[in-house]
Formats: structure tokens, sequence, C-alpha cells
């Protein structure tokens, strides 16, 4: 059947690439008057119909989903390896003793997606959360735990300083909004969120607009 | 499943202008669908741990990558196989994705290694079983004369020509087919197949004019 030969070029020296440019236009002189041009120009135009008729039904052939049972496969592989990070204190630890109660990174990062998402302005793509150890308390390095399976941030025990992290953002703002507002609105919805579902203070958020969307 | 390693600059750009490609992927950023938030923003998660965020990626381009791997396979089961093993190197390898905007063209990239991986194992086997598989989907398509309504006349040429070109798509070298398949049913541009292929964007625009030179030649004989 169809053998593959080493060039495109047609008897009188163009290309099928060109002629399949040109195929939405009317042919120019030199297509109207060489039977080669004439010849390709049919059978590409008999092509790009049936690729057409391809493309709509691939878009509507239930056939070409995979069966469910990948996604799930997919998805248990992703829950398996998930990457949560480091764990961080929730509170901070007086002198020379460590916290017992941390919470993984990943956790946090969760509730500041989500405190921005409320604002129905400002889209968070990246977020570094590292624990602030400047005066107020002499917060250790985060002690190595075992992952917690549930990771379940459990409340800071009262009678303890709660630690304190500064998050840095990127993030991309919907092009109708005041950067300066939706940045401040923003700022205080984490502080709160954080604060509320973590037990832990933020002490600066740095936000980074790396990008504008449609809003 | 096969994490195969011996491809280390996955995720590395070797064909194309990036700005280029960025541009073709530009119309894919914000994505239809169930999520308000762009695409970008959406990968950037994901690269930082969110499993709902991949969860709606993977929602979006698993029809697409099963797409391009069964008509290229001609095999539904390996076409999973291969959905299932490009989706999971998508999760480990997200980190070290560097351009958001590529995450469409890296998707195919790795698909498309699959894909031609699975052809080179199963070694040059006679093309007649994947034949005879194209000519039975196609010619349920004739009969069935899904996406013409109406006109009988008008839905059996339209089938006839479906058959046809599905037939002769299995014909074609790999190399031809998966260029072709990226260009006209992923509507994606050269210089993003260039991306996902590794391969400069003269070859692919020559690969793909050459697929149309044999669709075309194919077609005609078939008729």
């Amino acid at each position: 059947m169809a053998l593959a030969t080493s060039s495109t070029q047609l008897g009188c020296g163009r290309d099928i690439d060109q002629i399949w440019d040109h195929l939405d236009h009317v042919p120019d002189a030199h297509e109207r008057a060489c039977p080669y041009c004439q010849a390709a120009r049919a059978d590409l135009a008999d092509l790009a119909q049936a690729t057409q008729a391809m493309r709509a039904d691939d878009a509507t052939n239930p056939d070409l989903e995979p069966t469910p049972g990948v996604l799930d496969r997919i998805l248990a592989v992703a829950r398996a390896e998930v990457r949560r990070g480091r764990r961080l204190p929730l509170d901070r630890p007086t002198s020379e003793q460590t916290s017992a109660n941390t919470v993984s990174e990943q956790a946090v990062t969760a509730v500041v997606w989500r405190a921005g998402d409320r604002t129905n302005q400002v889209q968070i793509r990246r977020c570094t959360i590292t624990l602030d150890t400047r005066p107020g308390g002499s917060a250790a390095p985060p002690a190595t735990v075992d992952p917690d399976p549930y990771d379940t941030p459990s409340a800071a025990p009262l009678d303890t300083d709660p630690a304190a992290v500064a998050v840095s953002l990127k993030v991309s703002v919907a092009n109708d909004v005041a950067i300066a507002d939706a940045s401040n609105q923003l700022r205080v919805a984490i502080i709160d969120a954080v604060r509320q579902e973590i037990g832990i203070d933020v002490s600066s958020v740095d936000i980074a607009v790396e990008d504008l969307h449609d809003a | 499943m096969s994490e195969d390693d011996s491809h280390k600059d996955e995720g590395q750009n070797s064909g194309g202008n990036e700005a280029d490609v960025e541009q073709g992927a530009q119309s894919h950023s914000l994505g239809r669908g169930d999520a308000w938030l762009s695409e970008a923003t959406m990968v950037g998660r994901a690269q930082e741990g969110d499993v709902s965020s991949f969860e709606t990626l993977v929602r979006r381009y698993q029809g697409p990558v099963f797409g391009l791997a069964r008509r290229m396979l001609n095999d539904r089961g390996e076409a999973e196989d291969v959905v299932q093993d490009t989706f999971v190197t998508v999760w480990r390898r997200l980190p070290t994705l560097v351009d958001v905007a590529l995450f469409r063209a890296w998707v195919f990239q790795i698909a498309t290694r699959r894909c031609l991986n699975v052809l080179r194992t199963r070694g040059r086997q006679p093309s007649a079983p994947a034949e005879a598989a194209a000519l039975e989907t196609a010619s349920d398509a004739a009969h069935s004369g899904r996406t013409v309504e109406g006109d009988p006349a008008a839905a059996a040429q339209h089938g006839a020509q479906l058959v046809g070109l599905d037939a002769v798509l299995a014909t074609l070298p790999d190399e031809q087919r998966v260029c072709w398949i990226l260009r006209e049913m992923q509507e994606m541009s050269y210089p993003e197949i260039a991306y996902a292929t590794h391969l400069p964007v003269s070859t692919v625009r020559g690969r793909i004019a050459r697929a149309r030179q044999n669709l075309t030649r194919g077609m005609d004989a078939w008729r």
C-alpha cells in the first residue's frame, strides 16, 4: 500500500506542505494551471475532510476514554506517594525541649491554598512555608518524626506559645482587581485560616505576583 | 508498572523554541471544565503534592493520552497501561517540570515515549492484526454513521472516508503516525510536537507532510 518516499515534492517542485497550508485559500495561478497541484489539492481536500470527521468522531466517541479503573489506580499511587514535606512543630518549645506536636508542611500549604481560593481573586501557585525562629521563642529545628498517616493537625496545647511560620507565595491575580487590595485581603485570610485550622501563627506573608488571569 | 529510567532527559527541552511552544500551549491554560483555577495553578499545586489538583489534570488529559495510545498501539489494554504509566511518571517527575506552561506537551512527551517503547519491544510485528482491528473499528463507525445525522448517503460516504483513513493510518510508519496524531487529533503546534517527540521542528514538519502524502495515496488505493 502506501510507501514512504524520500520527498514530499510534487512533479512541479511545490511541496505537499505548501499545498496543505494553502487549501483554505483559492488556488493561485500556478495551482490552477498545474496538473500536479490540482490533483494534490483534490486529494488533500479529501484528507482534510476525513481528518475533520475523525476528530469529531474521537471527540464524541465514549470508547475513547479509558475505563474508570485506570484513574483509580493512578490516584492510588499518587496518594501512596504523596509528598508531605517536612514536619513543622505546632508550638514553640521551651529552652531545650523539642515540640512533640507537629504538622506536615503539606497540611499547612493546603490550608493556605484554600484560603486563597476563597478570595476568588488570587490563585496561589507556589507556597513555601518556613519556620520562623526569630525572637519570641527559640524554636528548634523540627524534630524528625514518623509521618502521621492521617495527617491530622492536633491543636497546640494552650499553655505553650504557638509556633510561627513565614509564608512565601507566588500568585496569579485576576486581571480586574487592584493588586494591593487583593494582597492585603489574602494576607489577612491566610493568617486567620492558619491560626484557626492549624493553630500556629503566621508571622509574615510574602506575596510575589507572577501572572494575571482572566477574571 | 515499568518505570523506564533509560531516558534521564525527560522534561528537558531538546527541540523547538520554548517561547513558541508556550504560545502553542497558551490556549489550553484556561482549561475547560470543573475548576476555575488556571491550568498553571493546578500544575503548580500538583507539583507541591496536591492530589486533588493532580486528579483534575489527569481527568482532563487521560482521554487525549488514551486516544494517542490507542491509535498508536491498536490495543485497548496496552493503551490503558500507557495511560497509567504515563500519569504515574507525571506524578513522580512533576517537581522536575520547570515551566508549567509546557505541561500538556510534557505529558505527551512521556506518553509518546511510552507508546514507541511498547512498539519497539513488540518488535516489528506484521501489521496485519493492527490493520484488521482498525478496519473493524472503522467499519463499525461506517455502519453507525454516528457523526452525520439524517442523510444516509452522506453518512455512508462520511463513514467510508473514516474507514479509509483509520485503516491507512494504521499502516503508516510509527514515527509519521505519532506526529500526525499529535498534529491532527490533539491539534498541537509544530513546536509543541517537537518538544513532545524530541525532534527538530523541521523534522516534525517533514514527517507530517510525508504522513499526509502517504494517507492520501493510501486512501486512493483503498477507494
